[in-house]
């Protein structure tokens, strides 16, 4: 089920009621239940994983906690390590090493393999072995305690608002708040229907009627079609940068609302990063949830920046490749990765602790003017590495680059190309605007009253109403 | 992100975010009140000056009908198996008749199977006989002179050349990513190898088909039977309609054709010229006599033929005219002894030449369901 299907709409106020009526217990049951029902609805076969990998994180937390020896410590936290693990392997990756073993085979001059693996990646699976490895590690780390019951543990992992494409929400984060009901609050309800409402509104109404001309770039460079021009090429990764902006901060907008809705809090997973100024901005203010884990997991425990500056790149280019890989299995995410690891690199060795960062505002108008340029050469950089992202091979996000950055200077024509129609740009504006507004907020301290959001929720809705949907997509982030 | 350390993260310390302050429910009124207002006003000032939408809202291609191999495509509606009324044809069948208006006029259930530039003598023998569920009490045919023979698109004929493909084999992604590859290179070869541009551009083509298709056969998995995915899209198209019915909608993927190019009544006449043209006049004397014959059958069978042609504009008509007159086809029907209703010159608003806005498709098929009362072709329920 989707957040963006009538479906679940019909269902939400069902599960809505009964979580707010019914007793404490009972209701976090019907939210399991409604949950695992969210859940199966693209495929029941899903269902036996996620139970599975929770009653081995669930067992093996338990036993981590209750003892005081290391190496059983540790010979529990290897097991739900190798159980998440061996699920992300099998499942996401396991066609990708098959079909490079296939490729190795025929240059090496054999018969080749059956590339073709007998399943498909279950929705989700990235997100929930990722929630329950840190809650293992977390436990481990003895900076959690476990779970009281296992069913506050499945509904933790499985909780519909979270389940399928995050906010990867830390078990420190939901887990007390099962503890007891959540108290009614109308300003939390508003916030929540606040949220969903843009949440929907960026899917239904930016996202999805962006997605087919990202489609006729991506059937250009597929087919290295004249076409491809450098306008067209630029436009194009420009769609699709506020395309996945759109669909993925709108999932996580209705996910965080609904939330609300429930009288929970999750954690902010989309700062508007189209405002970034460096990389590393980039990095806080793009999926955090997913950039905090790494971080906490996978960057810190390497050793973090405390190696000297040697270290800390190789540190930086093994999360951030990491984190490519987790996005995808595709020689392509690995470039995307590297080519922000590097970008990294680069921004920390020129700037380093002058490196422009979140919440501290530019100062002057010197200041203003170098806020700007580092937001256009940031974007810049971010719309060509996502060619890599979106292209379903290395080869054809080349070509796109190839357009992007160095077919201008060979003089080639700059028109629209076979992208024709620049009228899609009316979309690229909402996501503009939100933008403009939280830097105003950033840089001058302005904060919208409550009418004004009132009126930008009332203009979301009716543009939601109004504004047809032809071609409805999964949300993006489904597949990893 | 990884640069940044926990202490020094603003985000490590961030915490979830706030409510908004106590206010009540008066912002959550105020925005409900603003949205309604606004829609409101949007339908009363923009709605009327709006063009009128060319496509209708709750129109989907349908399911894959297979027939043959080599022969198609054919897109199935609504049960063919047990419906009472099926409504047979080219692209006119699709657009010009809505299934919803001919049932609810009381003509029992009602199936639809199209495909550009039918071959209906392909097609009629395979009514009712995939399913052994009996044939279609009445089939309506929607003709034009593509029914005596048309080519609609070569690339879509080496498509086809091959068997139907076992769709259950399609139903799981890595089936359709199998499908995808074999038939890449054999689309890519019956393309020009020179010169560079046309190489390319048959290349894209390709890939906007295999596109086109492999959807098309995830679609046609999904609804061979149950599923969620079909409870899904049986809601949304639902609720799209209703939406669509009620409030004047605009659609940016349409916006081509919605606001700049609204209705272009000429547009399909060279098209129209083209594709008629493929065949010559003994081509079209056989598909004829195969027409008749399997007409002949299924009237053998105790199915009940009627057929309709739909209004064109000038320019269509013309172009059709050049390679078959009204007379020629007016004989097929007079042959077989089946009523045939020419509509061809009826003034109703078309959008490209060809097929009619889609609410002159409602008026269009109350004449139809008319006309086919009047014959006693209701069912006596």
């Amino acid at each position: 089920m989707s957040f963006d299907s009538v479906t679940f709409w019909l269902l939400f106020p069902c599960a809505f009621a009964a979580w707010w009526l019914l007793p404490w217990q009972a209701a976090k049951c019907v939210a399991l239940l409604f949950s695992l029902v969210f859940y199966g609805w693209w495929n029941p076969w899903y269902l036996p994983l996620i139970l599975l990998s929770s009653l081995i994180d669930w067992g093996a937390a338990q036993r981590i906690h209750a003892s005081a020896e290391r190496a059983v410590r540790r010979h529990w936290l290897l097991v739900s390590l190798g159980t998440n693990l061996g699920l992300l392997a099998t499942f996401k990756y396991g066609g990708f090493a098959l079909t490079n073993a296939d490729r190795l085979a025929r240059s090496l001059g054999g018969s080749g393999l059956d590339t073709v693996v007998p399943w498909v990646v279950p929705v989700g699976i990235s997100f929930y072995t990722f929630q329950t490895l840190s809650y293992t590690l977390d436990v481990y780390w003895r900076r959690l305690a476990p779970a009281r019951t296992f069913v506050d543990f499945f509904l933790y992992v499985a909780f519909y608002p979270q389940l399928v494409a995050g906010p990867i929400v830390r078990a420190k984060t939901l887990l007390p708040q099962f503890e007891r009901a959540p108290r009614w609050r109308p300003a939390r309800l508003l916030h929540g229907v606040y949220l969903c409402a843009q949440g929907l509104f960026l899917k239904v109404v930016v996202a999805d009627n962006l997605a087919p001309e990202v489609d006729r770039l991506m059937a250009l460079a597929s087919a290295d079609a004249p076409g491809l021009t450098p306008t067209a090429a630029w436009l194009g990764m420009l769609y699709f940068g506020c395309e996945l902006f759109a669909d993925f901060a709108g999932y996580s907008a209705i996910a965080i609302g609904l939330a609300a809705l429930l009288g929970l809090r999750f954690p902010v997973n989309f700062l508007y990063p189209l405002a970034a100024r460096g990389p590393a901005e980039f990095w806080q203010r793009w999926h955090i949830t997913l950039s905090t884990w790494f971080r906490d997991y996978v960057y810190i425990p390497l050793g973090g920046s405390r190696g000297g500056p040697w270290r800390t790149y190789a540190n930086l280019c093994i999360t951030m490749v990491l984190s490519g890989f987790w996005h995808g299995a595709a020689w392509g995410m690995l470039v995307w990765g590297a080519l922000h690891a590097a970008a990294l690199c680069v921004e920390r060795a020129w700037l380093g602790r002058r490196a422009p960062a979140l919440g501290r505002p530019p100062s002057g108008l010197l200041g203003c003017a170098a806020a700007c340029g580092g937001i256009a050469l940031t974007q810049a950089f971010v719309l060509v590495a996502w060619t890599f992202f979106r292209a379903p091979e290395v080869e054809h996000a080349l070509r796109i680059v190839r357009a992007m950055l160095v077919a201008p200077a060979g003089g080639a024509p700059l028109g629209l190309g076979a992208l024709a129609d620049a009228r899609h740009l009316v979309l690229v504006s909402p996501v503009v605007l939100m933008h403009l507004r939280r830097l105003a907020r950033e840089w001058l301290g302005w904060r919208e009253s409550a009418h004004e959001r009132a009126v930008g929720a009332a203009l979301m809705l009716f543009l939601l109403a109004v504004v047809r949907r032809d071609n409805a997509q999964d949300f993006l982030y489904f597949q990893f | 992100m990884p640069m940044v350390h926990r202490e020094q993260s603003p985000l490590a310390s961030r915490p979830a975010p706030r409510a908004a302050r106590r206010e009540g429910y008066g912002p959550l009124a105020a925005t409900a009140a603003l949205a309604a207002a606004l829609v409101i006003g949007w339908q009363l000032l923009v709605g009327p000056r709006l063009p009128e939408q060319v496509y209708h809202p709750a129109r989907f291609d349908g399911v894959l009908h297979w027939v043959a191999p080599g022969v198609g495509p054919f897109y199935a509606h609504g049960d063919v198996a047990g419906a009472d009324l099926v409504v047979v044809g080219d692209s006119r069948a699709f657009d010009d008749l809505e299934l919803e208006t001919l049932a609810g006029a009381g003509l029992g259930r009602v199936a639809r199977v199209w495909g550009p530039n039918a071959d209906l003598a392909a097609l009629l023998p395979t009514l009712g006989a995939r399913t052994g569920d009996g044939r279609p009490r009445v089939i309506l045919v929607v003709a034009s002179p593509s029914l005596l023979g048309a080519d609609y698109d070569p690339l879509m004929t080496v498509l086809l050349e091959r068997a139907p493909p076992e769709l259950e084999r399609l139903s799981l992604a890595n089936g359709l990513a199998r499908w995808r590859a074999a038939e890449r290179p054999r689309l890519l070869a019956a393309g020009p190898s020179a010169p560079e541009a046309a190489r390319a551009a048959h290349a894209q083509r390709v890939e906007v088909l295999l596109d086109v298709w492999a959807k098309r056969l995830a679609d046609t998995t999904r609804r061979a039977g149950w599923s969620t995915k079909e409870v899904d899209r049986v809601l949304n198209e639902w609720v799209d309609r209703q939406r669509a019915l009620a409030l004047a909608t605009v659609s940016t993927q349409r916006w081509a054709t919605q606001w700049a190019e609204p209705v272009a009544p000429d547009r399909l006449a060279p098209g129209t010229r083209k594709m008629l043209a493929t065949r010559d006049a003994d081509q079209r004397a056989a598909t004829r006599a195969r027409f008749v014959a399997a007409a002949r059958a299924q009237l053998a069978e105790g199915a009940r033929i009627v057929s309709v042609r739909a209004p064109v504009t000038p320019s269509v008509l013309a172009a059709e005219r050049e390679f078959v007159s009204d007379a020629d086809l007016r004989a097929v029907f007079t042959e077989l002894g089946v009523p045939f209703f020419e509509h061809q010159e009826l003034a109703l608003p078309v959008r490209d030449g060809s097929h009619l806005t889609w609410r002159a498709s409602r008026t269009y098929t109350r004449l139809v369901a008319d006309a086919l009362r009047g014959l006693g072709l209701a069912p006596n329920r």
